[in-house]
């Protein structure tokens, strides 16, 4: 059995239990209906997107530990009944992810996380969809190499533009894009951590070497002459393993200006998700809509240098 | 205590009796290279009896600081004059782990391509972590490297009972991806 922490003996030849303590799986959170598309990011709420209808609040088994977002969860899931160990797995690999957090009284049965957590190996190609909006980078794939988003599109189209407002850890916030715009994130910046391109398409790409200084990016397309785009086209994400994320453009309502995906890094992992919406407006009205309202703006389009 | 050719081992557990923390130090010099500086990237691969990572938690960097059981861990910052460092619990190393892999690589950036050719030095070295003193040291390793962006440094393989630490100074000039692929790491 695994000894109750609360009354177990200490372990000071564990020097890490003494300094480093493992964040307990946590019910399903505000991160994990995000992650399942059902919510907006728990820190930052976009306004403009009406709330989902929310599923009748769960009765939340625990005091969950709302501030630390364990997404890794399937991979060490708690058991939900206290499940009998297995002396032979006892003495050679201790069970950490039981120990150093002190656990509440034994809960009733967890609701088992409902977040669908879509991960991608290397070579597959994953669709997004309304229904399927999210996939989730592990932490390996969000900081290696770099990551290419790329508009592709026929010039049928019109003259659609890609760009993307993004907060850095540090606050700062603007827009990069190719089109008349800053291309690089930190503007002026000798590392950048996103560059805006255009080669046979559009494109943006992050550095993931720096992945730890992005917050949250929101990709948007644009017309650069405002006539209104017929949309098309494909809006695909190509992981450094090869992996490839594509998000079809059909479906958006006539316009000039849409929010095509937005990424997040939670807790290490890039949460990649579709949202597919047309803003009426410009640019400046995209990122407010996506709750980028730390930016300055010297038009509708472009934000002060 | 003399530096450790390529190829070379010890048998750390073996020699020092009691040894159980290792501390795996990292020191380079860049120069004028900032680009290069700010691209390398120090980390740990857990390998099975395959040689194999068993998954990417296998893998320990700046964006995963431990393994799994925590028995392979990436401190921040680096102690003891070191850049970067990797700690390793022996005892709590689960038994179907057989070797630690230590590797240096230069992140891919955008349109920056830099190569360990440009490194004036790198060498690693082994800390007991008891006292923070220094076991072994590895040679200079910088002076073969050519068109590399990536090295795999050393290893700490069981060896019977004991742990051994090998240097091994083992260039790849497909990168990182090149690593991942010989040793499973899923990109």
């Amino acid at each position: 059995m695994t000894p109750d922490p609360a009354t177990a003996a200490p372990r000071p030849d564990l020097t890490f239990l003494r300094h480093r303590a493992r964040p307990r799986p946590s019910a399903p959170s505000a991160a994990a209906q995000f992650v399942a598309g059902r919510g907006p990011h728990p820190q930052h709420p976009h306004p403009a997107a009406p709330a989902a209808p929310a599923p009748a609040p769960a009765p939340t088994p625990a005091p969950a530990a709302s501030a630390s977002l364990d997404l890794s969860a399937p991979a060490a899931p708690a058991p939900a009944a206290p499940a009998p160990v297995p002396p032979a797995q006892a003495p050679a690999s201790l069970d950490l992810s039981a120990a150093p957090a002190p656990s509440p009284a034994p809960a009733p049965p967890r609701q088992r996380a409902t977040h669908r957590d879509r991960r991608l190996s290397a070579g597959q190609q994953q669709l997004l969809t309304l229904k399927a909006p999210t996939v989730t980078l592990t932490r390996v794939q969000s900081a290696i190499g770099h990551l290419d988003i790329e508009a592709v599109c026929s010039p049928e189209v019109g003259d659609l533009r890609l760009g993307a407002a993004y907060q850095l850890a540090g606050g700062e916030s603007s827009t990069v894009q190719h089109a008349g715009g800053t291309r690089f994130a930190p503007p002026a910046s000798r590392r950048p951590v996103i560059v805006a391109g255009h080669d046979e398409y559009e494109n943006l790409r992050l550095d993931l070497r720096q992945v730890q200084r992005l917050e949250r990016m929101a990709v948007y397309a644009f017309s650069e002459s405002r006539a209104p785009l017929r949309w098309g086209g494909t809006l695909v994400v190509t992981t450094f393993g090869g992996a490839r994320i594509e998000l079809p453009l059909e479906g958006l309502y006539e316009g000039t200006v849409a929010v095509l995906m937005s990424i997040y890094d939670l807790d290490g992992e890039l949460v990649i998700r579709a949202e597919m919406e047309t803003i009426s407006g410009d640019v400046r009205e995209a990122a407010r809509a996506y709750g980028y309202d730390r930016i300055t703006w010297r038009d509708d389009r472009l934000p002060v240098a | 205590m003399a530096e450790m050719k390529r190829g070379a081992n010890v048998a750390l557990t073996r020699e020092i009796p009691g040894l159980a923390g290792l501390v795996l130090g990292m020191r380079w010099n860049a120069g004028a290279e900032r680009v290069l500086e700010d691209s390398l990237v120090f980390a740990a691969v857990l390998c099975g009896a395959d040689g194999r990572a068993r998954s990417d938690r296998d893998f320990v960097f700046f964006n995963q600081l431990a393994s799994p059981d925590d028995s392979v861990r990436q401190p921040e910052p680096a102690l003891d004059g070191d850049q970067e460092q990797i700690e390793i619990d022996l005892p709590s190393v689960p038994p179907e782990i057989d070797r630690v892999v230590v590797v240096l690589y230069v992140n891919e950036s955008p349109g920056q391509r830099r190569t360990l050719g440009q490194l004036r030095s790198c060498t690693i070295r082994v800390l007991d972590a008891r006292d923070r003193r220094e076991l072994v040291r590895s040679e200079e390793l910088a002076r073969a490297f050519r068109d590399e962006t990536a090295v795999v440094l050393g290893e700490v393989y069981r060896h019977g009972g004991d742990w051994k630490f090998k240097v091994l100074g083992q260039g790849y000039s497909k990168g990182i991806a090149g690593i991942a692929a010989d040793y499973g790491i899923p990109l």
